[in-house]
């Protein structure tokens, strides 16, 4: 089954039956399982969304259990990454506020995802004054610094973790757009789509079968990028002030606080500046692990490497 | 320059022995042994997938595709090829071989003007300077023919049509004045009259330059053209290598007799069903239709007219075929009937009915009466959806209601036929049967398919609309001569059953004289002779139809 996966039948004329949707997913996974970062970072995320949702019962300390006379006191047997100014426990604020900024993340890309997408591909498709519209307005987004916009909208909502995950949303919606956009020009002009409107095909069943799960590829790869760098927005947010309020733990306002005890109390700032960094590569290495197995000719040079 | 060979005298320029070369773990070539003596050419034939192409690449030292081993030895005048060196490799690519590739619209750098693309090999090889190296780019574009080569120097790619770039490339290969030249499938994507051109230039090339040519191509009748040896390929081996003359009297192999006998060829034995009667009334009715694109340019908008004052007609069971050059407004025609396209004047009626601008469920009803097959049937099917998944869309845009992929009879639309989901299965194994497939296919995936049995399902999705005209747009031009023919064949044989209506659109005369009843002739937008196909080639009324004719590859070498 493994020699005889998508791609390799192509040369090889008709082969026996093998390529049913199961087995060509299931191959994908396997090649991304193969390349040894994509693994890596997959194991990675696996650990952080694991830490993330058992957190409440991992975590040694609650994260707002104040000790001041134990305050700013250096890794040690009792507070593994040490404490903060009010002598709160780092490790237990690091692990439950991955916890936020998984769920900001996620929230967040998934609504520019089902917006920027659901634009893009009309956009696309239609063509015509509205892909002008969409596009245009996409474009307008997209000149404003993300920051500032999200800084905009969390004013305008007050500071609040909807108000984040609604920025955060909104600022990445043009990203999809865009992408949605570029896939789905160059597919209608695919002759199996063409085909498909010579037949009578309705245009929202051509959207579902063929537009939809041809673009699926480049705004997978998009969505990992974008993960990545909405926990680095929702840390800037919340380093700003803006984003998750005190006293609940958020890395981007760990961060903030460990501002004035660098020099005292280093592992205020390298602790959660290292969960941000961990997070974000490996998102980055499952999404360029992604890409390569979704492209075609990248593929088939990873299954031909494999083979050997 | 750097590995002088012993250079003997009357030895083979290019010679090729016990050639194997391994892609990705799959053998490719198995035992090629070639040879090219001095000013003579060799035309290498065979199928798609014969190993034509990996053949001359290897051998010449251009294949670097990853994982590729190469064992056997080449020399190119008395110089080894594989397992020299990059460089020796650059000083005998430029000075000793040229190369000429198939498609001419991606070959040329489209960032740079002619001039520069012309005098880099010579500055570089020949060690001209500047001004020497722009003599001899006019020299060249002359030799090829094209017209006014001093402005053209200036022109980049994009300014020249498909068959002058070829002439560029043509040009460009023969820089360093090369002792070898060699061609894959140059004048495959180029127009009938374009290819007699560039056989005739480069046949003339050859004399004069005491040049040898190596050319490959999947066409027996260009080969019978260009080549003075013919070797035929057949899954990685050379089954057959003689002259051209016995290839085409005293064909030795049944490979060889295959070929021979599948080409298409003007004349041959038809066996159409009689068209209908000539009081019929025309099922499909085109008069007086207008096309216009919009183009935007850097000028601005610019019209472009595709049709003009097209009037054509087609009966029952009749085929209608449509030929000329590319950009004459065949498939503009086809674009129309399918509803991608809306023309600016004139009118289409199917059965008295004006189906212009149609919208909603006559739309869809058009639609489904007025099928089309595509050119290439690589891409005409999704490579995500299963055969099944494919007819199942079709069935569905007729009105069917179900789904073929599981046996589980879904809910009925209002609108249904027979509505249960076995049915539904059941008719689209019934379609494969009607293509000679058997109804395994129907769980299979395009990927898994050969070239003809994709163009097979093509035909059965759109069989499956249950339609009453098809339009078949270059449906046959992009597969192998044996399966081209068993396509057309059963092509007619649906026709002689359903009393379809067949536009064929092609550029390959004699595929369309083998199908067609009636023939029109278009060029630049315009339907400038229609007759009975018999009658149009026997006494064309038209200087441009006998230009067509004549541009034919004769069937046998003179």
């Amino acid at each position: 089954m493994s020699q005889l996966a998508p791609g390799a039948g192509a040369a090889s004329g008709p082969a026996p039956e093998t390529g049913t949707p199961g087995s060509r997913r299931a191959s994908a996974w396997r090649l991304l399982l193969s390349s040894p970062t994509g693994a890596a970072g997959l194991v990675v995320l696996a650990v952080l969304i694991l830490a993330a949702v058992t957190a409440r019962w991992l975590a040694p300390y609650g994260p707002n259990d104040i000790d001041v006379p134990n305050a700013l006191a250096p890794p040690s047997g009792r507070n593994w990454l040490g404490t903060d100014e009010l002598g709160r426990d780092v490790f237990s604020r690091v692990l439950l506020a991955a916890e936020v900024s998984l769920q900001v993340a996620l929230v967040s890309v998934a609504i520019a995802l089902v917006v920027g997408v659901t634009f893009g591909v009309i956009a696309g498709y239609a063509g015509g004054w509205l892909d002008l519209v969409v596009m245009r307005s996409a474009d307008v987004l997209f000149a404003f610094p993300i920051l500032l916009l999200a800084l905009a909208i969390v004013a305008i909502q007050g500071p609040a973790i909807s108000s984040v995950m609604i920025a955060i949303g909104v600022v990445y919606t043009p990203i999809f757009a865009r992408v949605a956009r570029a896939s789905t020009l160059s597919l209608r002009q695919e002759p199996y789509v063409q085909a498909a409107r010579t037949m009578g095909v309705p245009t929202w069943q051509i959207l579902l079968r063929h537009i939809l799960p041809g673009i699926s590829g480049p705004v997978t790869v998009q969505t990992s990028i974008s993960l990545a760098f909405a926990i680095l927005s929702e840390a800037a947010l919340s380093f700003l002030g803006l984003g998750v309020q005190p006293p609940n733990p958020s890395w981007g306002r760990m961060l903030f606080d460990a501002q004035g005890f660098l020099a005292s109390a280093w592992w205020m700032a390298v602790f959660p500046g290292l969960a941000i960094l961990v997070t974000v590569l490996a998102f980055n290495l499952v999404g360029d692990a992604v890409r390569d197995v979704l492209d075609p000719r990248q593929r088939s040079m990873i299954e031909s490497r494999r083979k050997r | 320059m750097s590995a002088q060979g012993p250079v003997r005298p009357g030895a083979p320029l290019l010679e090729v022995r016990d050639l194997h070369v391994t892609l990705s773990g799959k053998k490719i070539i198995d035992g090629v042994s070639l040879s090219v003596e001095r000013g003579r050419s060799l035309g290498i034939v065979g199928e798609s997938g014969s190993g034509k192409s990996v053949t001359v690449l290897s051998a010449t030292g251009l294949l670097d595709a990853p994982r590729t081993e190469i064992s056997g030895t080449a020399a190119v005048d008395g110089r080894p090829v594989i397992g020299a060196s990059p460089q020796a490799l650059r000083q005998l690519h430029g000075p000793s071989v040229g190369f000429v590739f198939q498609d001419p619209a991606t070959s040329l750098n489209p960032l740079l003007t002619l001039e520069r693309q012309l005098t880099e090999g010579p500055q570089t090889h020949l060690g001209l300077t500047r001004r020497q190296a722009r003599s001899r780019a006019l020299e060249l574009l002359d030799a090829v023919g094209l017209p006014d080569p001093e402005s053209r120097l200036e022109a980049y790619p994009h300014q020249l049509s498909g068959g002058q770039k070829q002439r560029v490339m043509i040009a460009v290969a023969l820089a360093c004045d090369p002792a070898l030249l060699v061609a894959d499938e140059p004048t495959t994507a180029l127009d009938v009259t374009t290819q007699a051109q560039i056989l005739q230039l480069v046949n003339d090339l050859k004399r004069d330059r005491d040049m040898s040519v190596v050319w490959i191509s999947h066409d027996l009748g260009v080969i019978g053209q260009i080549a003075d040896d013919v070797a035929v390929l057949y899954q990685g081996q050379v089954v057959e290598h003689a002259p051209v003359k016995d290839i085409f009297d005293a064909p030795q192999h049944d490979y060889t007799r295959t070929l021979l006998a599948a080409r298409p060829r003007l004349g041959a034995a038809r066996d159409l069903a009689a068209a209908p009667a000539g009081d019929d009334a025309p099922l499909l009715q085109i008069s007086d239709m207008t096309v216009d694109f919009e183009l935007r340019t850097s000028t601005g908008k610019k019209t472009v007219r595709a049709n003009e004052d097209v009037t054509l007609h087609v009966r029952r069971g009749e085929t209608l075929g449509i030929v000329g050059e590319s950009g004459s407004g065949k498939s503009t025609i086809a674009n129309v009937l399918t509803g991608l396209v809306t023309p600016v004047s004139g009118e289409v009626l199917l059965e008295g009915e004006d189906i212009i601008g149609v919208k909603g469920r006559t739309a869809r009803e058009v639609r489904r009466r007025i099928a089309m097959v595509f050119q290439d049937p690589y891409a005409a099917l999704n490579p995500r959806r299963s055969v099944a998944a494919s007819l199942a869309e079709a069935l569905g845009a007729a009105g069917w209601r179900g789904s073929v992929r599981r046996g589980v009879a879904s809910r009925d639309g209002n609108r249904s036929r027979e509505g249960s989901a076995a049915s539904m299965r059941d008719r689209g194994a019934e379609l494969l049967e009607s293509v000679n497939l058997d109804g395994s296919f129907l769980d299979r995936y395009p990927h898994e398919l050969s070239g003809g049995q994709r163009q097979r399902v093509c035909i059965a999705r759109a069989l499956a609309l249950d339609p009453e005209v098809l339009i078949l747009d270059e449906s046959t031009a992009s597969l192998d001569v044996s399966i081209q023919s068993q396509v057309i064949e059963l092509l007619r044989r649906l026709q002689a059953e359903h009393g379809f209506a067949y536009l064929f659109i092609a550029h390959d005369l004699a595929v369309v004289e083998q199908m067609s009843h009636r023939i029109a002739v278009m060029k630049d937008g315009r339907v400038v002779e229609e007759n009975e196909a018999t009658e149009l080639y026997r006494a064309p009324r038209q200087q441009y139809t006998r230009d067509l004719i004549a541009a034919i590859p004769p069937e046998r070498p003179s």
